[in-house]
């Protein structure tokens, strides 16, 4: 089998984790909201409805192929 | 152009004189592009800011404060715009180093530059790890229906607790069922815990780096909601695209069990693999 990026899940998996991984920068000069995990839950849960919008056939179609 | 997020939600949301939006840090030792024709979330013009002390840049665009809404559409769009611009990073330079999503950096240009110079040993180090890899995630799920099926014959602990409920009264009975389903989900969970285990066994030597993820989000659960739901497993791997061929055939045998799946996706920036930069340099 061969690697995929457009499919649905794929979509969904790569959009959770781009929340939550990558390169975090320790730094005074980063400009964050004062309460993290209120943005932090509020964007993942938007996430977990994107699981559920694609479920019904919403359309997450994105060019990154 | 930009669009100010909402604010009922944004109480906590500090905003800068000037900022800078982080998408991705870039190698830039193959050779520098001076500009990057790529455009940003919202339709942001994104440019590329070099290091002076070392080859290696960062992909921005202005931008004051940090996105944040609860409108789903907006959100998508501004998720699937950044990784628009990792990607067009990928392309040109390679594998970038993807920075969490909303990273905002105070200051213009050369405040960016000054950071990248100050932290050039760690980001170098990390794209000497990097070296040319990829990431890529496997997802194992496993239909347990036929397997729960043959154990009840198979298993000898299930086949006597059958015998004996169909030789006991109501009240023993519930109890023996009790029984029952507990055997049967240990027998589950092991099963699982083997497959799971064959699975990073196989993906290993194929593998610079490999590690098991969890296979929901904190939120999806918190919400009652099933990402995957006979998702046993989830791998994230880094390895080169030459090991594709070799990942791809391995999952082919691996799906031969009865009632396993894999879900294969990749080749995606190393957000898995992406390192913390701390102030030390």
């Amino acid at each position: 089998m061969e690697p995929t990026r457009t499919d649905q899940h794929a979509v969904v998996e790569l959009l959770d984790v781009l929340l939550d991984e990558g390169v975090i920068i320790q730094a005074d000069i980063i400009v964050t909201v004062a309460d993290i995990p209120l943005v932090g839950i509020s964007l993942r849960a938007a996430i977990a409805g994107m699981a559920k919008m694609s479920e019904y056939g919403v359309d997450m179609s994105w060019s990154g192929a | 152009m930009s669009e100010s997020p909402t604010t009922a939600e944004t109480t906590a949301t500090e905003a800068v004189d000037s900022g800078r939006y982080l998408y991705c840090l870039v190698d830039l030792a193959a050779g520098s592009e001076e500009t990057v024709d790529i455009a940003g979330i919202e339709d942001e013009p994104v440019s590329l800011v070099t290091a002076q002390s070392a080859p290696v840049g960062a992909l921005v665009h202005r931008r004051e404060e940090p996105f944040d809404s609860t409108d789903l559409t907006k959100l998508r769009d501004w998720l699937l715009a950044h990784q628009q611009v990792v990607d067009a990073a990928g392309d040109r330079f390679g594998t970038p180093l993807p920075v969490r999503f909303d990273t905002i950096i105070e200051g213009d240009d050369g405040d960016v530059a000054t950071w990248l110079d100050g932290h050039a040993t760690q980001i170098t180090d990390a794209f000497d790890d990097l070296s040319g890899c990829w990431e890529y995630r496997v997802t194992l799920s496993w239909d347990s229906a036929a397997f729960e099926t043959e154990q009840q014959t198979l298993d000898p602990e299930l086949s006597d607790i059958q015998r004996r409920i169909e030789q006991s009264g109501d009240g023993t009975r519930f109890l023996l069922e009790k029984q029952f389903d507990q055997r049967l989900r240990e027998l589950r969970r092991q099963r699982e815990t083997a497959l799971a285990e064959r699975l990073v066994d196989r993906l290993e030597p194929h593998s610079e780096r490999l590690t098991e993820r969890p296979v929901q989000s904190d939120a999806a659960a918190s919400l009652g909601i099933e990402l995957d739901s006979d998702a046993v497993t989830q791998v994230a791997l880094l390895a080169p695209p030459a090991a594709e061929s070799a990942l791809g055939s391995t999952l082919d045998e691996i799906t031969e069990t009865p009632g396993v799946d894999v879900r294969f996706t990749g080749p995606w920036p190393p957000y898995t693999f992406a390192p913390q930069i701390s102030e030390n340099e």
